[in-house]
């Protein structure tokens, strides 16, 4: 053999050899790389973390001018302070180019999502998460002003990716609910893998929440084969000829409740609280079972303490509050159109008013629609029917936690046969109101959405058209109805729910379109009990 | 500030061969999904990590002035009028004993006027060394010359030179200095590209020569076994040749007379009974393909003749050395499976299952890589990155070229040049 087998040449080789055999051995079992995917994870984390780090610099970089803050983000200084009274919650479902499909909403572009979690970083806005979204509710816990909870549904891969390094830059957190079929127990392309979760837990920014097992999923509701979703509606047995029962409905949801935490309970070693109904139904929007609306969140609490949904716009306030919404959490589904500026406008209407209150009517976005609509020019707001209805139904935002108060309104006309000054309004079906229609003034109490009058009186004359005054005041269970400062109607009795609720408009007549009222200020001030 | 760069130049080396590694512990499982081609992966790894590591312990053997063999140079030629006699005036200033060299050269029915240089350079050569010029009319084909120097041979050492290459003064010593040891049947010297620095194309084959020797034969040496002595530049013992002459002349394969391939096929009789090895300080040069098209040409005569010689060698390799068998055998599977291979990657998978071929091609580029550094290490020119191009090329396009070969054996049209 012509081989050189040198003291010399063995040695170095020997020492290569052995130099990458134990590094080969070591970094490994140091790393905890013991496969290719963790390899490809790791090689994603790192990804994400550099992404961080440029998103940090961006962050800081259009932030301030100094030298120092391009290095690092500092805490944009903001007027944060105090308590927070409410939360809002904001909905996503994917980042970046995804496209709609026929089962999943598409995504904001990545431009957009930038825009707008920067704007509220720099606003002062800063996120919790589920746990501390739960203590708040509960009233267990008090959060800091400008505290927000991020969601997102369906626990897509483009929730994740394009998200994370955005998180990781502002100090964000945020909940993905998934569904446990598409996620755990199958492997999707478009669905974030096991392992891919447990990487997310251990990022320590993402709460990993349910979005049910196997409900995201449409089924056959009777027997044409019409198809509705799993939860609110009763499910066509084909081969029985005949819609389940109502024992096989219950244990049907119910399982698949109980199967998706235990799922992610099992997997993740983590303790799950929160489910989101998939399309946000809770069964309001059941084709074939009226009861569903009870049954579902009924059941659903019955596995887990609070459930999301979206789509309550005009019926309620933006944001959620202690004791009010522990088990039905309202989200703002962010419009993929929406710039930073716009998001921000969303959730600063949301915040609590201070009082003494007064509105300026540069913009009408602070005036949620029940019904009917509202503009302004700048000068007074106009709060009437539109073409289709008869009458309309706004209220204030961020005013739910007002107790004890005179809201006075300047009315520069109004046409229609009433016009109402509502107060209390809890939501869209629990609030008080001073009725002024031609000849009569009443104060009617509506509760779950019915209607009554608990105080009314016979006016000698019809109300003015133009120029006038009209307030509520709500003291205790004590309401007043005034007109030019005058006191007119008061009664003692106010239902003891309605303890609380923030004000609003409503006007109506019998002839569609044309109902109206111009108000020319509006002033909240607090009286003590 | 160079030596900095040099130990980083071989600690990257290694870092490859380290990631190339780990990649491969990691994937390990892949193997239960498929035996084939995860087993193509691990061999492919060894096969050409071994040779790095076995070319490291190649052995130099030390000139001794007391063996100095008489040697015959045989330069068989057809048509080359512009080289011949420089290739031949070499030989005259060789650092040898003027008196234990001679010069046999063939032209091959020249249709130039070749036959006229050998004459004007023997003329110049008189008092020198002793040149010998035989003269075909027709053409009989490179073989034939070559079994004619052979035939013609006085001196005890035969060394066969192309046309178009030159050897350096020293060469001849570097060659014969191996020949003392009766085992020894062949050797081959180290060639390198001659024209290196026409184009692009030459280029890239400079880095391929030098890796061929200064790696693959040297690996293959140590076991006595360098599978192709290369006409352009190798020595061989008359006694031995004479031995298998005829056989060699005459040789068929499939039915047809072996036309291309000479060198490879003299080095395979020679290894049957003898060792073959490598002397990388015996230096020459030779002039390469400097077109595209040419140098496909040559490339499937290469191709041809190594499908014909491995399926001979195959019959006995198997009692050589242990090492050196399962190296030869691992890369007649190598080299047919990779095809198929790059097939599945490249092509199958992601147009079936849109699964892009990340793996395999992290892992062709890391290997192509580690040559790329080596030729840094070992030659410092800028052109290293040329070694990654080179073998890329040579794995996407030429690999190809073997099935082709296979299925085109017979034809041999090719075999001319």
């Amino acid at each position: 053999m012509l081989a050189d087998f040198s003291i010399k040449k063995i040695f170095s080789m020997g020492a290569i050899v052995i130099i990458i055999m134990v590094a080969l051995v070591s970094v490994p079992l140091v790393a905890k790389i013991t496969t290719v995917n963790d390899l490809s994870l790791w090689g994603s984390k790192m990804r994400l973390a550099l992404e961080g780090i440029r998103y940090r610099i961006a962050f800081a970089g259009n932030n301030t001018n100094s030298l120092a803050g391009l290095l690092w983000a500092r805490e944009p200084s903001s007027e944060v302070g105090g308590n927070a009274q409410s939360i809002p919650v904001l909905l996503y479902h994917g980042v970046g180019d995804a496209k709609a499909r026929d089962d999943a909403p598409g995504a904001v572009s990545l431009e957009k999502f930038k825009d707008q979690l920067f704007s509220l970083k720099k606003a002062g806005w800063h996120t919790v998460g589920i746990e501390d979204l739960y203590a708040f509710l509960r009233g267990d816990g008090n959060l800091p002003d400008k505290s927000f909870v991020l969601t997102f549904d369906d626990g897509r891969k483009d929730s994740y990716y394009p998200v994370d390094p955005l998180l990781q830059a502002l100090d964000y957190r945020a909940v993905n609910f998934i569904i446990t079929k598409f996620s755990i127990d199958e492997e999707r392309a478009y669905y974030l893998n096991k392992n891919e979760l447990a990487q997310m837990v251990d990022t320590g920014r993402w709460d990993i929440e349910s979005h049910g097992k196997a409900d995201h999923t449409f089924y056959p509701i009777d027997s044409a084969g019409t198809q509705g979703l799993f939860l609110p509606n009763k499910i066509w047995l084909e081969g029985q000829g005949r819609l389940e029962t109502l024992e096989e409905y219950r244990t049907r949801i119910s399982d698949d409740l109980a199967a998706s935490k235990r799922s992610i309970e099992d997997f993740l070693g983590s303790h799950v609280i929160g489910f989101a109904y998939p399309y946000g139904d809770y069964g309001q929007g059941s084709q074939n079972f009226s009861d569903a609306d009870l049954i579902v969140p009924a059941t659903t609490h019955s596995w887990y303490p609070m459930s999301f949904y979206q789509g309550w716009y005009g019926n309620d306030f933006t944001a959620n509050y202690p004791y009010k919404d522990v088990g039905m959490v309202r989200r703002i589904e962010v419009d993929r159109e929406w710039s930073g500026t716009d998001l921000l406008a969303v959730l600063d209407r949301s915040r609590e008013h201070k009082l003494p209150y007064d509105a300026v009517f540069t913009k009408s976005d602070d005036w949620m629609i029940n019904w009917g609509g509202v503009s302004t020019d700048g000068e007074t707001l106009r709060i009437g029917a539109t073409a289709s209805t008869t009458g309309s139904t706004v209220y204030l935002d961020g005013t739910y936690t007002w107790k004890n108060y005179m809201f006075q309104a300047h009315v520069r006309s109004s046409r229609g046969k009433s016009v109402a000054l509502i107060a209390r309004f809890r939501d869209g079906e629990n609030y008080v109101a001073c009725n002024y229609t031609s000849g009569l003034m009443h104060i009617d109490q509506v509760l779950d959405g019915s209607s009554r009058t608990i105080q009314g009186i016979e006016l000698a004359d019809s109300l003015p058209v133009e120029d006038y005054d009209i307030a509520i005041s709500v003291k205790g269970r004590t309401v007043a109805c005034f007109l030019n400062g005058e006191s007119v109607i008061e009664t003692p009795y106010l239902d003891e729910a309605l303890d609380q609720g923030g004000i609003g408009f409503k006007t109506w007549d019998p002839d569609v379109g044309t109902s109206s009222i111009a108000v020319q200020s509006v002033h909240v001030e607090a009286i003590s009990e | 500030m160079a030596y900095v760069r040099e130990k980083a130049v071989w600690f990257f080396f290694f870092l490859i061969i380290y990631v190339i590694l780990i990649i491969k512990v990691l994937t390990w499982r892949q193997i239960e999904h498929n035996i084939f081609f995860a087993g193509y992966s691990i061999i492919i790894t060894i096969y050409i990590f071994s040779r790095f590591f076995l070319s490291y312990f190649h052995k130099s053997v030390p000139y001794n002035s007391e063996y100095e063999p008489t040697v015959t140079f045989v330069v068989p030629a057809k048509n080359e009028e512009d080289n011949i006699a420089e290739t031949i005036r070499r030989f005259s200033l060789v650092d040898y004993p003027k008196d234990k060299i001679e010069v046999i050269t063939i032209n091959d029915g020249s249709t130039d006027n070749t036959l006229d240089e050998m004459l004007s350079i023997r003329n110049e050569l008189r008092d020198s060394i002793p040149v010998t010029v035989v003269h075909w009319g027709v053409n009989r084909g490179k073989r034939d010359g070559m079994a004619e120097g052979v035939r013609r041979a006085k001196n005890e050492i035969v060394i066969f030179i192309d046309s178009d290459s030159f050897i350096e003064k020293n060469s001849v010593k570097h060659l014969v200095k191996y020949f003392s040891s009766r085992e020894i049947g062949a050797v081959s010297g180290h060639t390198d590209v001659h024209n290196w620095d026409t184009n692009l194309l030459t280029q890239m084959q400079a880095v391929r020569y030098y890796i061929a020797f200064t790696v693959y034969k040297a690996a293959e040496s140590i076991f006595g076994i360098v599978t192709c002595c290369p006409g352009c530049c190798s020595a061989y013992r008359r006694e031995y040749l004479n031995e298998f002459l005829d056989e060699w002349l005459n040789q068929k394969f499939l039915g047809s007379k072996c036309t291309f391939g000479d060198d490879r096929s003299l080095t395979n009789f020679i290894i049957r009974k003898y060792q073959a090895v490598y002397s990388p300080e015996a230096l020459a040069y030779t002039v390469v393909p400097d077109t595209f098209s040419k140098y496909v040409k040559q490339q499937q005569r290469w191709k041809k003749s190594w499908i014909r010689e491995t399926f001979i060698a195959s019959t006995f390799m198997w009692r050589k050395n242990i090492v050196a068998a399962f190296s030869f055998y691992s890369y007649l599977f190598l080299a047919f499976a990779a095809p198929i291979v790059f097939f599945r990657a490249v092509v199958w998978y992601p147009s079936v299952a849109h699964q892009w071929p990340i793996t395999y091609l992290l892992g062709l580029f890391l290997m192509l890589f580690l040559h790329g550094l080596y030729y840094r290490g070992k030659v410092g020119r800028r052109s290293w990155m040329l070694a990654v191009l080179n073998f890329w090329f040579h794995t996407v396009m030429l690999m190809w070229q073997l099935p082709w070969a296979f299925f085109t054996m017979r034809d041999s049209r090719w075999g001319t040049r």
